[in-house]
C-alpha cells in the first residue's frame, strides 16, 4: 500500500484536511458552514431582511468587524478577534495565518487554490463579481478572491490550533512533513481508520495500537495490516479479471493455463485502459452521432439532388437559398429548441427558414420600462455599447417620426407628476432613463414595486428607442429633468408648490446648484431663505438629487450611449443578412423569431431562455432588428451595399415560448395595411407547427394519455403555468451538435431537436469575415452550452446542481442545496437526467461546416481560441466541402478525409473514411490545424 | 443612492494602495501585491458563477481549456473531487438504446491496443497471449462498474492470485 506523500501536502491537501483526515476532526465542514454564513450575509442581494453593516468597506473588512464580536464563531470555540487585531487587511491576515502556519511561499498558490476548490460555486462567484465592472453589488459592496481566501485561513488557523491542543500534537506543515516522513506507518492507519477505508476486522486492534503510541507496535500492525489488504484486493481483481476472461470466452482453466507473461500484459492492459475507458466511451458516443448524423446528411442529398447538376462547380453551392413559393421568410435563433419549430413549419409549405444566434447581431443594453437597469441582451462575450429604452406606446405617433427620444423621455418624466411617490424616488424613477443600475429596488423595494405596478397596469403597448439623440437634445433633456428635481425639492423641502415658483426661479437654481450662477437666488429672496438655508437646500440639490456637474456629465454619458446611429443601424442588419446568405429573394414577410421560455416558480427559468442573449428572451433584439431592417433610410444605406429589400418586404417580430411551442407575433401595430391581410394565416400555420412541436415534446416528456396535437398543446401549456413543474421543458438537454451550412442541406431532416442550425452560404463570404464571425461567436456560446451540459451530466452533484427540489435561493442570486451549502453551479438534475440515469448524452459538440476546408483552416487559423478549442479536442470538427465533395474530421491532431456522399468519390483520393481508425499517434501531441495534412 | 459617490479608498479590489505609508495592514506593499498576484493565479482554475437571474451556459471546464479535453478532465476532476464520465453502466444503457455502436467500440478498444502494447508486449509468448481486445471489449461492454480500492496491489499479486502455480518472472 502507499504511505501518505509528503509533497501533496499544500498541494492535495490543506493542514486541516490532514487533520480531518488522520484524527477524524469536521474542520472542513466547520469551515465550509462558517465561511457560507459570511458570504451569505455580505453578498446578499436583498433577500435577506436583516444586512450586514459596513458592507461598502469591502468583503473582509465588513465580515471582520462582525467576526470579532460574533457569539456563532465563539460557540465553535473560536476566537479570531487575536487575528483580527493585527490583520485589518485581507492581504495581511493570509501572510499572518500562512506564517503562522510555516506554509513556506513555493507552496502557497496551490494551498490558495486547494482553500477556493473547497467551495468553488461562491468561489466563483466571488471571482466572476469582482471582475464585473459594472455590477451594481460588486460597485457598491466590493468582494474579490483575496478576501474569500483571507477570511477562510482566519477562521481555520483557531480551528486548527485548537485542534493541535485537543490532540496534543503540532499541526504546522513542518511538524505534518515530520510526521508523515518519521511516522508513515502511523499515519497510513490513522489515515485507513478516519477515511472508513479500514478493514472492519481490523479497526479495533488499530484504534488500540494507535492509543498505545507504540511506535514498534504500530509499524508492526501497519505491515500486516498493509499486507492483508493488499491480498484480499489482490483475491478480488483476481476474481472479477476470471469472470472477465470467462465473459469474453476464456474459460478459467484455459486461463490458468496461461504463461504468466501473456496473464501479466492482460492484467497490465486491463489496469491500464481503465483510466482512459471513460473517454473511450465518449468517443464511441460521439462517433456514433457522426456516423449517423452524416448517414442521414448522406440519404438527405440523395433524395434532393439534381441529376443535371453533373457540374460539380455549380453543385460547390448550396442550392438555396430562395426556395421556389416560399413567400414568407423567418428567422430563428441557432438553438437547438428552433430546429423543431422550424421543421415543422417548413413542412407546412411556403416557409423557408435560417438561423443564427438569437440576439440577431445586435448587441445593446436594454431598459426595459420601469425597470431601472440596464440588461445586456447578448452572447456574455460581448460588451454592448448601445443602449435601447422601451417607451410607453402612448408617447409615440405613429410614424417614424414620433420616436424622437427627447419628446418621449419628456413626457415620461412629466408624467410622473401624476404617480403618488415619495420625491426621492423620483429621483430614482428618473435615473431611469439614464441606466442607473437597480435603482429603487435597493432604496424602497416596496415604494418602488408600487410605481412598477402603477406602470404595469394593464401593461401598456410600448415602442422601442433605437435612434441616436442629439447632443442638444440631450442637454436639453438633462436640463428638463433637472429642472423636475428641483421642482420636487422645493415642494418637499419648503412644501412650495409649482404654481408659486417662476420657471426663471427652477431654472436659477439649477443654475447655481451646478455653479454656474451664483447665490442667493430670486427663490431665496422671495421666500425669505437666510444664507445658511439656502446653502443647505442647494447642497441637498446637489447631493441627494444629483444636480452636480459630475452628475450631468455621467447622465450626458448615458445618453449618448442611447440608439444607434444610422449607419450602425444599416452595418448591423446588412452583416447579420450577408452571414445568413439571405442577400436577394427576399419574402415580402419576414419573420424575426427570438425565444424564451416560460415556467412558474423556477429559479432555472433563465438558463431555458436564450444563451445568445445573455441568458434572456430574445424578443427585444428580434424587435430592434425588425424596426432597424424596416427603416428607409437603413435600407437605403444597404442597397448600397447590394442588398436590396424590395419595398413590400416586412420584417416582424416574434417571441417562440420554447415551452409551449407557441409563436406569438409583435409589432404588429406598425405593419403597413397591405401585409395585415396575410397575418391571420401565419398565425394559424405558427399555431400548427406548434402544436406538431408540443406532439413530439410530449413523447421525450414521456407524457401519456395525448392521442392529437391538440392534446399535446394543452398538455405543455399546463405544464408551464404549473408552480410544482419541476421539469417544464427539457431545454437544450441532449444538444449534441452544430451545423453551419445552407438549410438545405438539413431542410426536412428530423434532427431530434439536437442541433444547432447557423444559416451560412460560403460565396457570400470569399474573406472568410462571416465564418470568423461564426466561429468566435455563437460557435463559443454553444460550446458553453455543450460543456455545461456534458458536465452537468456527468456528474450532477458536483458540477450540476442536484434536484431542484431541495433548492434554496440564496440572497437573489443563486440556489443551493438546504440551508446551508455551496453555491449550486450548472444545471440541475432534472434538466439533465430522467430518474438516475443522464437523459442528456454527454458528448463534445460535433460541429460542421459546410464550406471549402481551406477557407475553414484559413478562418480557424484567425480565431486563436477556437483553434485552441479544435485542437485540444474540445470540440469535434467536420468539414464537409462542397467544391470537393469531401467530408473532413479533425482528430488525433490531424485531418481525415473521404468523399462525400460516400460512394460519390469522383476525384477524391482514397483516404481513409471519417471515423474509422486513425493512423498511430503519440497520446499526447501538438496539432496544429494548419499544418496537418 | 447616489451613483456617483466614490468608493472607499484603501478596499483591495484592484487597490491595496490606499496607504500612503506603502504598507497594507502593516504588511509591506511589494509583498501584499504578490499574495494578491498568487490569489489571481491560483483562481483562474474556477468557472465563472454568474447570478442567476441571467443563468449563462458556460463550461465548468473552462479554466482548463488549455489542456487537451482528456488530460483537462483527468485533473479538473481530482481537484473538484468529481467524475468527468459517466458510470459504465450508463454507457451501457445507451449502447443498448443503440446510442453507442458496438462496432465502433471495437474500433477504439484496437486503437488503444495499438498504442498500448508495443510498449507493453511480452515477447516470451506472443503465440499464447490472450485476445486483449475480446477482453477489454467484453470489460466495457458486459461488466458492471467496479468498486476501486486504494491498496494497489502488483500485477504480480494479481498474478499470483489469478494462477497459484503461475511461474514466476
Amino acid at each position: 500500500m502507499k504511505m501518505l506523500d509528503k509533497a501533496l501536502i499544500g498541494v492535495r491537501w490543506t493542514l486541516y484536511d490532514l487533520v480531518d483526515r488522520l484524527y477524524g476532526t469536521r474542520i472542513n465542514a466547520t469551515l465550509n458552514e462558517l465561511q457560507i454564513k459570511g458570504c451569505m450575509d455580505f453578498l446578499d442581494e436583498g433577500q435577506s431582511v436583516w444586512r450586514m453593516p459596513g458592507r461598502r468597506q469591502g468583503m473582509f473588512r465588513a465580515w471582520s468587524h462582525i467576526a470579532k464580536r460574533n457569539s456563532r464563531l465563539r460557540l465553535h470555540g473560536l476566537d479570531v478577534g487575536g487575528i483580527l487585531a493585527q490583520a485589518d487587511q485581507p492581504e495581511a491576515a493570509i501572510d499572518l495565518v500562512m506564517t503562522r502556519l510555516q506554509i513556506p511561499e513555493r507552496l502557497w498558490m496551490d494551498y490558495f487554490a486547494l482553500e477556493l476548490s473547497k467551495l468553488h460555486g461562491w468561489a466563483g462567484f466571488v471571482r466572476w463579481r469582482a471582475q464585473a465592472k459594472d455590477y451594481y453589488w460588486q460597485d457598491r459592496n466590493p468582494a474579490d478572491l483575496v478576501d474569500f481566501i483571507a477570511i477562510r485561513l482566519v477562521l481555520s488557523l483557531p480551528l486548527i490550533e485548537e485542534a493541535a491542543k485537543q490532540h496534543q500534537r503540532d499541526f504546522s506543515y513542518p511538524a505534518w512533513v515530520r510526521c508523515l516522513e518519521e511516522r508513515p506507518h502511523e499515519c497510513l492507519l490513522r489515515h485507513e481508520l478516519h477515511s472508513g477505508a479500514i478493514l472492519p476486522d481490523y479497526a479495533h486492534r488499530v484504534e488500540v495500537a494507535l492509543d498505545s503510541s507504540d511506535a514498534g507496535r504500530i509499524k508492526t500492525l501497519s505491515q500486516d495490516y498493509a499486507r492483508e489488504k493488499t491480498a484480499r484486493e489482490a483475491a478480488t481483481r483476481a476474481l472479477r479479471l476470471q469472470e472477465l476472461c470467462e465473459r469474453a470466452g476464456i474459460p478459467r482453466a484455459e486461463l490458468a493455463g496461461k504463461r504468466s507473461g501473456a496473464l501479466r500484459q492482460m492484467i497490465d492492459a486491463v489496469y491500464a485502459f481503465r483510466s482512459h475507458e471513460g473517454f473511450v466511451w465518449t468517443q464511441a458516443l460521439e462517433r456514433t452521432y457522426i456516423r449517423a448524423l452524416l448517414a442521414k446528411l448522406a440519404k438527405h442529398r440523395g433524395a434532393t439532388a439534381d441529376p443535371s447538376a453533373a457540374d460539380p462547380s455549380a453543385r460547390a453551392v448550396p442550392t438555396e437559398p430562395r426556395r421556389d413559393g416560399s413567400d414568407i421568410q423567418a428567422l430563428f435563433c441557432i438553438d437547438v429548441r428552433s430546429e423543431r419549430l422550424r421543421r415543422q413549419l417548413e413542412q407546412l409549405g411556403h416557409y423557408e427558414t435560417f438561423g443564427v444566434a438569437g440576439f440577431f447581431g445586435v448587441p445593446v443594453n436594454f431598459i426595459e420600462l420601469g425597470k431601472g437597469h440596464e440588461a445586456a441582451l447578448c452572447p456574455a462575450i460581448v460588451t454592448p455599447n448601445n443602449v435601447a429604452l422601451e417607451m410607453p406606446h402612448r408617447h409615440a405617433g405613429h410614424g417614424h417620426e414620433g420616436h424622437s427620444l427627447f419628446h418621449l423621455a419628456t413626457e415620461v418624466v412629466h408624467d410622473l407628476k401624476s404617480t403618488v411617490l415619495a420625491p426621492y424616488i423620483t429621483v430614482e424613477a428618473v435615473g431611469l432613463l439614464f441606466g442607473f443600475d437597480m435603482v429603487g429596488k435597493t432604496l424602497a423595494p416596496a415604494a418602488y414595486n408600487t410605481w412598477r405596478r402603477t406602470l404595469d397596469n394593464g401593461k401598456q403597448p410600448t415602442r422601442l428607442m433605437i435612434d441616436k439623440i442629439s447632443r442638444d437634445d440631450a442637454l436639453d433633456l438633462i436640463a428638463t429633468l433637472q429642472d423636475e428635481m428641483v421642482v420636487r425639492a422645493v415642494d418637499r423641502h419648503f412644501g412650495v408648490k409649482r404654481e408659486a415658483i417662476t420657471t426663471g426661479m427652477i431654472r436659477e437654481l439649477r443654475e447655481i446648484a451646478l455653479g454656474q450662477a451664483h447665490a442667493p437666488s430670486d427663490f431665496a429672496r422671495r421666500f425669505d431663505l437666510d444664507a445658511a438655508a439656502e446653502t443647505l437646500f442647494l447642497t441637498s440639490l446637489r447631493l441627494e438629487y444629483g444636480l452636480n456637474p459630475d452628475q450631468a456629465k455621467i447622465q450626458l454619458e448615458h445618453l449618448a450611449r442611447i440608439g444607434f446611429r444610422i449607419e450602425r443601424q444599416a452595418l448591423l442588419v446588412g452583416n447579420l443578412l450577408k452571414t445568413i446568405g439571405l442577400v436577394e429573394g427576399f419574402a415580402k414577410i419576414v419573420l424575426v423569431v427570438g425565444h424564451g421560455s416560460s415556467s412558474q416558480n423556477n429559479p432555472y427559468e433563465s438558463a431555458l431562455d436564450c444563451g445568445a442573449c445573455g441568458g434572456d428572451r430574445g424578443l427585444v433584439n428580434a424587435r430592434i432588428f425588425a424596426a432597424m431592417a424596416n427603416r428607409r433610410e437603413v435600407r437605403d444605406r444597404l442597397a448600397e451595399r447590394g442588398i436590396r429589400i424590395p419595398e413590400e418586404t416586412w420584417f416582424i417580430p416574434a417571441l417562440h415560448d420554447t415551452t409551449t411551442d407557441e409563436t406569438s407575433l409583435y409589432d404588429i401595430d406598425q405593419l403597413p395595411p397591405g401585409r395585415l391581410t396575410q397575418l391571420t394565416r401565419i398565425q394559424e400555420d405558427l399555431a400548427a407547427a406548434g402544436r406538431l412541436c408540443a406532439r413530439e415534446r410530449c413523447v421525450d416528456m414521456g407524457e401519456t394519455g395525448v392521442d392529437s396535437s391538440e392534446a399535446a398543446a394543452r398538455r405543455v401549456k399546463r405544464h408551464a403555468m404549473d408552480w410544482t413543474q419541476v421539469r417544464p421543458e427539457w431545454g437544450l438537454s441532449k444538444n449534441a451538435s452544430f451545423i453551419i451550412g445552407s438549410r438545405a442541406l438539413t431542410r426536412a431532416l428530423d434532427l431530434e431537436g439536437r442541433a444547432f442550425l447557423h444559416s451560412y452560404d460560403h460565396r457570400q463570404d470569399p474573406s472568410g469575415e462571416l465564418l470568423v464571425g461564426i466561429l468566435s461567436g455563437p460557435l463559443i456560446v454553444a460550446q458553453w452550452i455543450n460543456m455545461e451540459h456534458y458536465f452537468s451530466a456527468v456528474d450532477n452533484e458536483v458540477f450540476g446542481s442536484g434536484s431542484k427540489i431541495y433548492h434554496n435561493v440564496v440572497g437573489r442570486f443563486g440556489v443551493m442545496t438546504g440551508n446551508v451549502g455551496d453555491l449550486r453551479t450548472g444545471l440541475p438534475a432534472q434538466t439533465v437526467l430522467k430518474g438516475d440515469r443522464p437523459y442528456h448524452q454527454p458528448m463534445r459538440l460535433i460541429t460542421l461546416i459546410e464550406a471549402p476546408l481551406s477557407s475553414v483552416r484559413d478562418a480557424l487559423a484567425r480565431v486563436y481560441k477556437v483553434r485552441n478549442l479544435v485542437e485540444n479536442d474540445w470540440v469535434r470538427l467536420l468539414v464537409l466541402d462542397p467544391v470537393t465533395d469531401c467530408v473532413s474530421l479533425f482528430e488525433h491532431g490531424r485531418w481525415s478525409a473521404q468523399s462525400w456522399p460516400p460512394g460519390a468519390d469522383r476525384r477524391t483520393k482514397a483516404q481513409r473514411p471519417v471515423g474509422a481508425k486513425p493512423a498511430r499517434r503519440p497520446r499526447k501531441r501538438v496539432a496544429t490545424l494548419e499544418t496537418s495534412p | 443612492m447616489n451613483p456617483s459617490m466614490p468608493l472607499p479608498t484603501g478596499h483591495p479590489t484592484g487597490h491595496p494602495t490606499g496607504h500612503p505609508t506603502g504598507h497594507t495592514g502593516g504588511l509591506a506593499l511589494g509583498h501584499a501585491l504578490k499574495i494578491r498576484s498568487m490569489v489571481t493565479v491560483a483562481g483562474e482554475f474556477l468557472p465563472f458563477m454568474w447570478p442567476m437571474r441571467n443563468f449563462i451556459h458556460h463550461n465548468p471546464l473552462n479554466g482548463f481549456e488549455h489542456l487537451p479535453f482528456e488530460e483537462a478532465v483527468e485533473q479538473a476532476t481530482r481537484l473538484f473531487h468529481a467524475r468527468g464520465y459517466l458510470r459504465r453502466t450508463d454507457y451501457q444503457a445507451l449502447m443498448r438504446d443503440g446510442r453507442i455502436d458496438p462496432d465502433i467500440i471495437e474500433d477504439l478498444v484496437s486503437e488503444f491496443l495499438q498504442e498500448w502494447a508495443p510498449r507493453h508486449g511480452t515477447s516470451e509468448d506472443d503465440a499464447e497471449g490472450l485476445d486483449l481486445k475480446r477482453i477489454l471489449v467484453t470489460l466495457m461492454t458486459r461488466m458492471d462498474q467496479p468498486s476501486v480500492g486504494n491498496a494497489y496491489p502488483s500485477a504480480d499479486a494479481i498474478l499470483a492470485r489469478l494462477r497459484p502455480s503461475a511461474d514466476q518472472p
